[in-house]
């Protein structure tokens, strides 16, 4: 039997080496994806790190103290790099807006006029920004502009506050009105020793992991996303498994193979044997593409091996179930594309699943892309072991099973 | 050898195969005809253990085509009507695979191969791949793969269908050398010059049923009518035409004033009662045209000549 599976096998990989389409779309498209992505896709993530600050243009129509400690505060905010003048030219709003509008700068920040003078009203500081411009770009630095503002017109209007306090204070007490001298005297003490307070010094927000979960080296966003990719392309497997099967079952060689002198099952594990082997290998491919040019971690090798082996079969199984259910070539193609891409989606490979809302996420976990992406990240990102993925490794073989009786019930050796 | 007994298959409600009783001796070059529809498909997948009879029994090579599956087709050599091979493989990569898949490996798998090959005239081209392949080259090979393990039992289902005649004639010559094999061959045709050639024996199906079975002759003789033409010098009288048929010599008759056609399924024993007949009238023959009953007078004369259009479910 194992000289029969060997020789249909044979014929399956002779038979895809020849077409060369499926060979793209097994392994170029994936690998260049992943390549394509991540670079095209690197300023987006990495936007906002110290390495790669995003432009902020900056117009500071209030010109006085107050604007200025604001760029002071911008200036040392880290993944902003605060721009204000063009070829030596201060930026006044109206070109800033151009510059926003022409989509040659992504945001731009106005500081109101009498920001310094008017310390009574609220502040009110556009972020001038494109409506095609990223919403993870614009969060961070509405953050960060927010934040700049709040602490530098806090600090200027603490000794204000404290005036009207001792005031107050006096006056309810029968004290008599508190000495000009000894307000202003204070006002001023208060406003210099506030002035010296190193305000990043008071407040560190550290990234930590939870225990046994730290990772040899940070991983940035796009070496998050190798993972996602990759199980996206192996499930790509189905389009090319279940075509092989239908085209088998229209041209008749089907037919010829079953008065052949072959039990079945060694029919369908030469058939599937191949592509689950084409599966491992191109897990293998995207792996090494993303370590080569993301520099991607790749952890335990034992585990990441055995979830590679759970996830291959999982994509199998659904590719052989696809040609089953397909008639036609046409239907394999619709049935193939429309549950890779759906799966995906739905299970956290193009948007994380933790920003789905609930039930998504619980559907989400109805997938097998969801148990691979959490099973790879363990390894992979935070340093897990096999027992770490051993429920990630049960689900997807669970689903593999599933896959591979139904389509064993399915299947017409007719 | 391939037995039948009783053979039924259906699907739902219908029967395709209707309580078919058919043998093919070892060294038998069996025809099946049938026009589109009959049941040929059907019974040719129950053969190969396709498909589950519904009832009655079937035994290719010894073996039951459902149960000894395996053993059976190890036997059994199958050219279905379909070109079955890999059109990405060359034609040597294709009867290797098939070659293994029925157990030959090392010399004895090479030796089959040049000796298939050789059979179909495709050596020149082995090791081509079969997408470029003539449609001709594609039947030939087509043919190879059946004959590749020199099984004792061979179904060939229109194995020339679509070929040129240069194609055509390889491949009769081919088959013909099979006769001689010693091995049980089922062919089904559309052809009758084919069928005439190649088979001993011709069995003629329609409506899932065999309507007719024996050799190419004894059919001929059987339900072979043609039409005998006759020039006298003048009228035959009608006593003379009422005493053939009443001798059923003829089977009809029609006469255009000296002209008489004559309905015959033999031409040879009503040629003497005319020549008799002719001289008691006194009568001279002017001319005597004589039919050639062929098989396709015969097939068509038993399956009629309605347009089938109907085609057998494939499971």
């Amino acid at each position: 039997m194992m000289r029969q599976v060997a020789a249909l096998a044979a014929k399956e990989f002779l038979v895809l080496g020849q077409d060369r389409p499926a060979l793209a779309l097994l392994f170029l498209m994936p690998a260049f994806f992943i390549v394509v992505m991540g670079f095209a896709l690197e300023n987006v993530f990495e936007a906002g790190t110290k390495e790669k600050p995003i432009a902020l243009v900056v117009v500071d129509e209030d010109r006085g103290p107050i604007g200025a400690r604001v760029m002071e505060a911008l200036a040392r905010a880290p993944g902003l790099r605060i721009v204000t003048e063009l070829e030596g030219v201060a930026i006044d709003r109206a070109r800033a807006e151009t510059l926003v509008g022409s989509r040659e700068a992504p945001l731009a920040l106005v500081l109101p006029a009498e920001l310094s003078e008017n310390r009574e009203a609220q502040v009110v500081a556009p972020l001038v920004a494109d409506p095609a411009t990223n919403a993870q770009l614009v969060a961070p630095v509405r953050g960060a502009v927010t934040g700049a503002l709040q602490s530098v017109v806090l600090l200027d209007r603490i000794p204000e506050r404290l005036r009207e306090a001792l005031e107050s204070w006096a006056e309810e007490r029968g004290e008599g009105p508190v000495p000009e001298k000894l307000l202003t005297s204070l006002g001023d003490e208060l406003t210099e020793r506030l002035a010296e307070v190193d305000a990043e010094a008071l407040v560190e927000v550290p990234v930590r992991y939870p225990p046994g979960a730290a990772p040899p080296q940070r991983p940035t966003a796009t070496q998050q996303s190798v993972p996602a990719y990759t199980i996206f392309g192996v499930f790509f497997i189905t389009l090319t498994l279940a075509t092989s099967f239908v085209r088998e079952r229209d041209d008749g060689t089907l037919t010829r193979l079953l008065t052949a002198p072959v039990s079945r099952s060694a029919l369908l594990l030469g058939k599937l044997v191949p592509y689950y082997l084409v599966n491992l290998a191109q897990i293998a491919l995207m792996f090494l593409v993303g370590k080569i040019l993301f520099d991607h971690p790749l952890g335990d090798a034992f585990a990441l091996l055995v979830l590679s082996l759970s996830l291959a079969a999982a994509a199998t199984g659904l590719g052989a179930l696809i040609a089953t259910v397909a008639r036609t070539e046409a239907q394999v193609g619709a049935l193939a594309v429309s549950s890779s891409i759906t799966l995906a989606a739905l299970g956290g490979l193009m948007v994380p699943s933790y920003v789905m809302p609930g039930p998504m996420q619980r559907l989400a976990r109805g997938t097998p892309q969801a148990w691979a992406l959490d099973g790879f990240h363990e390894v992979m990102l935070r340093g897990g072991g096999l027992f770490e993925v051993g429920a990630e490794v049960l689900v997807l073989i669970a689903f593999a099973t599933i896959f591979f009786v139904l389509a064993g019930l399915r299947f017409r050796f007719r | 050898m391939i037995e039948l007994d009783a053979l039924c298959v259906a699907y739902g409600e219908r029967r395709a195969v209707d309580r078919v009783c058919l043998t093919v001796a070892p060294g038998e070059f069996v025809g099946l005809l049938g026009p589109n529809g009959a049941g040929k498909t059907s019974l040719l997948r129950a053969l190969c253990g396709l498909v589950e009879p519904s009832a009655g029994a079937a035994t290719v090579a010894g073996f039951d085509p459902r149960r000894d599956r395996i053993a059976m087709a190890r036997r059994l050599g199958f050219v279905p009507q379909d070109l079955a091979f890999y059109a990405a493989l060359t034609a040597r990569q294709n009867l290797k695979l098939f070659g293994r898949l029925q157990g030959l490996w090392g010399r004895a798998l090479e030796r089959a191969i040049e000796r298939a090959l050789e059979q179909v005239q495709l050596l020149d081209r082995a090791d081509d791949r079969t997408r470029t392949y003539s449609g001709g080259m594609k039947r030939r090979l087509n043919v190879a793969i059946g004959l590749l393990h020199e099984p004792s039992v061979l179904i060939l289902d229109e194995p020339t269908v679509g070929v040129d005649a240069q194609s055509r004639s390889a491949l009769l010559e081919c088959f013909e050398s099979l006769r001689d094999s010693g091995a049980a061959v089922l062919y089904t045709t559309h052809l009758m010059e084919e069928a005439d050639r190649l088979c001993q024996r011709v069995a003629i199906m329609d409506g899932g049923r065999i309507i007719a079975d024996g050799t190419p002759t004894a059919l001929i003789d059987e339900y072979g009518s043609g039409v005998l033409r006759i020039e006298f010098d003048r009228p035959a009288p009608e006593s003379m035409v009422a005493d053939l048929l009443e001798r059923k010599l003829a089977t009809r008759f029609e006469r255009a004033g000296a002209r008489l056609d004559l309905g015959v399924n033999r031409a040879e024993p009503v040629l003497a009662a005319i020549v008799e007949r002719a001289s008691a009238f006194d009568l001279e023959i002017e001319s005597l045209e004589l039919p050639a009953p062929t098989l396709e007078a015969v097939f068509l004369r038993l399956t009629g000549r309605r347009l089938r259009d109907g085609s057998e479910p494939a499971s």
